[in-house]
């Protein structure tokens, strides 16, 4: 009997032995290839197509699904000291492979908020993947016709990274259209519109959300007073272009080109402040100050 | 009128036999889990959160229900050869396609069934999440519409339902009947996908050019796709009655068919 038990604890301790060998090898194996290993790959590397057909039914969910598996990637990650202690440490992103993902993620779910936030969260800013996020926002907002946050990133990123004033502000403005955007994108789009040289666009496209709005609408008569600005602006510049054309030279000041009787009277500025022209020709209805400032556009 | 009383006892007698399998209760459980399931996996995510909640309650429908016609509906379909219950059925006098059609309507009513139970507990979590969060309620989110894409994929479980007994009637092995009826269920889904990759795209590869071959196919498989309706329930989206009638019609004269293949094609089996 008890040569039996010992046989049994002999070939139990062998095993065990055997099992924990193993367990740990494998163990350290994958831990020493994980820091190796930066590149990540899953799911997301499958064709849109085949994705779609693994997908199946549940496309929902795997959207759901990628862009927990973004969020995962992107997270910070703790590492245990030696003294017990945790502390973060500066994880080595593998981009192209997150971009991947959002992509994948869009392909199954256009519609989903979190790919789009995230992305615009992350791609522009530590990637330097403009053009993608912007792809990805533009795919948002064409399948998201009730929500005005693709196009105000799309315009933000225009005017913040590419800076372009003009795209920004038709973006932004593009964004007021849409049900229930906040009342400063109107003013800021045709602010940034005129700024980038678009003041006909700024004019037409506030002009159309008016002619949609009640004018007992919060914000309603803010545009009126911005309509009125930019018509003014429009003014001053078609009479700056004849200025332009009979002498053939920009005009230094309004005070110059309005003496070139080009322009009888300066329009009316519902802001009740005084145009300013800068050196560069740039009308403002805002900045009666704007020669004296070392004003520069893209950084207002 | 005799014929449609014997259809209508051996549907209430496969339905019994659903529910003394005790589905309905795992059924039961399984939605409380998912209950639960919604609630936790939606709070991982900080946009759209109304969409994930619609999105899982509807898919954990979805997902049950074909568990639910793969396994149990094969397994009473495969219970009546095994067990020998099938002569005593057929030397009496009710015909083939009564038999086949009982057992059909009889398996609809307890996917109806566990559809309803697991819709109301999904309705249930999701109206709670909708509450609990309100800013990230979909615009024109609709119950109306959320009901209807639940109709949508208890049809959905039908079609594929009607391809197991189809499957059923004429594979030697329930095993085989039940890959038989997996793969037309995958096909099925990606029939629209298929269809349009061949027919927009001219660059398909080996399919390039096969557009009547790929549009053949999709009249034969079922496009499952179409009944696909939790992304628009999960968005609002509205989809019109016309297309919801029209799905309707859909899947009752596709199932009506595979029926009546069916019923050919189990007259040619041999059954001892």
């Amino acid at each position: 009997m008890s040569r039996r038990l010992a046989t049994h604890l002999l070939v139990g301790l062998v095993l065990l032995g055997f099992y924990a060998a193993s367990y740990s090898a494998l163990l350290q194996q994958r831990a020493t290839a994980k820091q190796v290993r930066h590149q990540i790959s899953g799911l997301w590397d499958l064709p849109p197509v085949v994705l779609l057909a693994l997908a199946g039914e549940f496309k929902g969910l795997m959207a759901d699904y990628l862009t927990l598996e973004a969020g995962a990637q992107l997270g910070a990650e703790i590492a245990r000291t030696p003294e017990g202690k945790y502390r973060t440490v500066k994880k080595q992103y593998d981009w192209p492979a997150i971009h991947r993902i959002f992509m994948a993620s869009q392909v199954l779910d256009p519609s989903f908020a979190q790919t789009f936030i995230l992305a615009q969260g992350w791609l522009p800013w530590d990637a330097n993947m403009l053009p993608e996020t912007q792809e990805i926002l533009r795919i948002a907002a064409s399948n998201r016709p009730w929500d005005w946050q693709p196009l105000h990133f799309m315009g933000f990123n225009s005017y913040y990274f590419l800076n372009q004033p003009g795209a920004a502000g038709k973006l932004f403005l593009e964004a007021a259209k849409t049900p229930h955007a906040p009342p400063f994108l109107p003013i800021l789009g045709a602010r940034l519109a005129q700024r980038g040289g678009e003041t006909e666009t700024a004019i037409i496209i506030i002009k159309s959300m008016l002619a949609d709005k009640n004018p007992e609408e919060p914000g309603y008569p803010d545009m009126v007073d911005r309509l009125h600005a930019l018509e003014g602006v429009q003014v001053i510049e078609q009479a700056a272009l004849r200025y332009e054309k009979a002498l053939g030279r920009k005009p230094s000041s309004l005070t110059e080109l309005s003496a070139s009787g080009l322009l009888a009277a300066l329009p009316p500025n519902p802001y009740n402040l005084d145009y300013c022209m800068d050196r560069d020709g740039v009308i403002y209805f805002d900045k009666p100050n704007c020669r004296d400032s070392m004003f520069s556009g893209a950084n207002q | 009128m005799q014929a449609l009383r014997k259809i209508w006892f051996l549907a209430l007698s496969t339905c019994t036999e659903g529910i003394r399998h005790r589905a309905l209760w795992a059924i039961v459980c399984m939605a409380a889990l998912l209950t639960m399931a919604n609630l936790g996996v939606t709070t991982l995510y900080s946009w759209d959160l109304g969409k994930v909640s619609v999105e899982f309650g509807l898919s954990a429908v979805a997902f049950t229900g074909l568990l639910l016609v793969f396994f149990l509906g094969m397994k009473i379909l495969a219970d009546d050869l095994e067990r020998s219950r099938i002569f005593m059925l057929l030397s009496r006098p009710v015909s083939i396609w009564q038999y086949l059609t009982g057992k059909f309507i009889g398996l609809a009513m307890i996917l109806l069934l566990a559809t309803i139970i697991l819709g109301l507990s999904a309705a249930l979590s999701m109206r709670y999440v909708l509450w609990l969060y309100a800013a990230f309620v979909p615009p024109d989110f609709s119950w109306l519409t959320c009901v209807m894409a639940l109709v949508c994929q208890w049809l959905s479980l039908v079609v594929v339902l009607a391809l197991s007994v189809l499957c059923f009637s004429f594979a030697r092995q329930p095993f085989v009947a039940l890959l038989l009826a997996v793969s037309s269920y995958l096909v099925g889904q990606n029939m629209e996908l298929l269809r349009r990759v061949v027919v927009e795209n001219p660059q398909a590869g080996a399919l390039a050019g096969q557009e009547q071959l790929v549009v053949a196919l999709s009249w034969i498989f079922p496009n499952l796709s179409l009944f696909d309706k939790k992304y628009e329930a999960a968005y609002g989206m509205a989809f019109s009655g016309q297309e919801f009638v029209l799905l309707c019609l859909y899947a009752i004269s596709y199932s009506a068919l595979l029926l009546y293949l069916a019923t050919l094609l189990f007259r040619r089996k041999e059954l001892a």
